[in-house]
């Protein structure tokens, strides 16, 4: 069962273009969205939440498109953005007052039992709040609710190292059941790679690619040698070559593996490492 | 059970999960009849997506070492069942094979290597 | 339902501002009696609260710009709900403090001054065009600057501007109005009694058609805030 799907969704601007994404995020699974800055991941996850209208294609979430029933459709959706997005001079109580007046699922036992949890002041206003204060706000407001879908935003940026852990963990608890989905976005993968289940990476507004985040490592090899070495075949299949005085570093398909032969030193990448070749590659055309 | 993830092995995680566990199931520290953690459960843990355990898990249960049944879980197998017995076949010609090359490097003889196993064999 | 919640999260937003409302109502008493007395100063008093309003009723815009409105346009409800909820804190807060006024004239009424029919007409006139006041300058912020983090410039002018002119025009206004009104009846041939009662009318008419353009205000901006993004 598909929670979340995104039909040849594009928004155009006078500057940059997004341009037919489409995926489908089953139920009880994270995904990552992956780009470097600028390259449409904040536009996309807009586009689900609703907060743009999209110029061409559908998203539906649990079946449920945002024209149907808006209401229902934002009903479902917790989002998490990379800054704060609440009123700056809102305290606690006056956040916890318009969640209860506005989301019939609001447990203010919940949202109480995690502003006690993560030391949230219930005195000072928001704009007074730390970086990471604000985020886990963000993250109470949200999972004190019923929701089927996290929609995060580089939620994650700016966060040490354990408050990353206890986010983490947040989101794993929070797909537990299989019903309920996360996709987050981010330029870095790092701690968050784990446990993404699938991988979608865009560059400048366009798909490059997006499959099962295990496929995607096991379809690439991480290839570094002597530059002077690599013959012309070998050549045409890098992806990103990374010189440097010493030697060089590109992301290679897996099937492609024979052209290697003894000459070079391959291994397993990360998606970091894949994703930042193929934006070299793409850089380069 | 105990499983330690590297991110520094050249193993895929889903096949460090699965390697864990069979050496725990052949060597007994996970019994038979054990119930082994839902799969979203030992993703949580162990901190992985959800695909590499269902992929670790789906992998065991093809070699024979757990059967998941639904609502139950996935329970380790008998250690007598056959396909399991073939595991162990497999893993002891592994290991007589390597000891066989080793041997032939050195130019060894049939005799003194059988005379090696009688030996180990006896102590 | 929802439109009173918005209008709830508009009170919460300019709560501070809230608490100083009645030291500028006590302000425009004190500069109404410096103009002019009874029932005169009483429609200075008038004309500055409302010119106060009319400045004031805007706050919500600039509290919630850019980024922080995010929390908002996340809630479930429609575009018509959160600009009638807007609309509502616009005249509500505008009612409260007309409501304030009338108090006062109860007061003044009490204390034994004389207070013609036709001030008080002209009082509720006052209210029609503070609410009007309100209502294009709400007009305004949606169509160009609703959310826009460097508008406050801008939007003061607008803001201030129409209730200044209003609060001046009405300080001249008071020292002419006695003979204008005087003249006028006599110069249509009617016995200014009568004329007062026709004032009324006028006073009503015109609180109801302030109402009824405020409406259309918000119809018309919620429907042109629907096609946007961030809305």
């Amino acid at each position: 069962m598909e929670l979340l799907e995104v039909k040849n969704l594009s928004k155009h601007y006078k500057s940059f273009d997004l341009k037919n994404i489409s995926f489908a995020l089953p139920k009880g699974y994270i995904m990552g969205y992956v780009g470097a800055n600028g390259s449409g991941k904040t536009t996309t996850l807009n586009l689900i939440t609703g907060m743009l209208k999209c110029t061409e294609g559908e998203v539906y979430i649990d079946g449920l498109s945002c024209g149907e029933d808006m209401r229902a459709y934002k009903e479902k959706i917790g989002y998490v953005g990379d800054e704060s997005y609440f009123p700056e001079h809102y305290k606690i109580r006056h956040i916890r007052s318009v969640l209860k007046d506005f989301y019939p699922t609001f447990s203010t036992d919940r949202f109480n039992g995690f502003i006690r949890k993560w030391k949230l002041p219930e005195k000072k206003p928001v704009k007074d709040f730390s970086r990471g204060m604000k985020v886990m706000l963000m993250f109470a407001s949200v999972l004190a609710r019923d929701t089927k879908l996290l929609v995060l935003d580089e939620a994650t940026n700016g966060l040490d190292p354990v408050m990353r852990t206890e986010v983490l963990k947040l989101l794993q608890e929070y797909v537990m059941d299989g019903e309920k989905s996360v996709i987050f976005s981010t330029h870095i993968l790092s701690d968050l790679e784990n446990i993404a289940d699938y991988i979608y990476f865009i560059h400048g507004g366009r798909t490059v690619l997006y499959d099962a985040k295990d496929e995607l490592i096991e379809n690439f090899l991480l290839v570094k040698g002597e530059s002077a070495k690599i013959p012309p075949a070998l050549k045409r299949e890098l992806i990103g070559v990374e010189e440097n005085a010493y030697g060089f570093e590109a992301v290679l398909p897996s099937d492609k593996a024979e052209l290697l032969g003894n000459a070079f030193l391959f291994e397993k990448p990360t998606i970091d490492q894949i994703v930042i070749h193929y934006i070299k590659s793409r850089e380069e055309q | 059970m105990k499983i330690i993830i590297s991110n520094q092995s050249e193993l895929p995680i889903y096949a460090q999960i699965r390697e864990q566990l069979k050496e725990q199931i052949l060597n007994g520290q996970i019994p038979e009849g054990e119930t082994l953690p839902s799969i979203r459960q030992l993703a949580k843990e162990l901190g992985v997506s959800v695909i590499t355990t269902t992929r670790a898990y789906s992998e065991l249960e093809a070699e024979g070492f757990i059967a998941t049944m639904q609502g139950k879980g996935s329970v380790v197998l008998s250690r007598d069942n056959n396909l399991l017995r073939e595991q162990y076949l497999l893993r002891i010609e592994e290991g007589l094979s390597t000891a066989i090359e080793t041997a032939k490097t050195i130019g060894m003889s049939k005799g003194e290597l059988t005379d090696i196993f009688h030996n180990l064999l006896e102590t | 339902m929802r439109a009173l919640h918005f209008m709830k999260i508009d009170y919460m937003l300019t709560r501070k501002q809230m608490y100083f409302m009645p030291v500028f109502f006590v302000l425009a008493w004190v500069m109404g009696t410096g103009v002019s007395e009874g029932a005169m100063s009483l429609l200075v008093v008038c004309s500055y609260t409302l010119f106060v309003a009319s400045i004031f009723s805007t706050a919500p815009f600039g509290y919630c710009v850019g980024k922080n409105r995010g929390f908002l346009l996340l809630l479930p409800a429609t575009v018509k709900e959160r600009v009638a909820g807007r609309f509502l804190y616009g005249l509500s807060f505008v009612g409260l403090l007309g409501v304030l006024c009338g108090i006062l004239w109860g007061v003044y009424a009490m204390l034994g001054y004389e207070l013609p029919l036709w001030t008080v007409a002209l009082g509720l006139c006052e209210l029609a065009v503070g609410i009007l006041l309100m209502a294009l300058e709400f007009l305004f912020f949606y169509l160009f600057g609703e959310g826009k983090e460097n508008w406050q410039h801008l939007s003061n002018i607008v803001r201030i501007a129409p209730g200044m002119a209003m609060f001046f025009s009405m300080c001249y206004f008071v020292e002419e109005i006695d003979g204008i009104q005087g003249t006028m009846a006599v110069s249509m041939g009617i016995d200014p009694k009568v004329f007062a009662g026709k004032f009324m009318q006028v006073g009503v008419t015109a609180i109801v058609a302030a109402l009824l353009l405020t409406a259309v205000a918000a119809a018309v901006c919620a429907r042109v805030i629907e096609k946007r993004d961030y809305a």
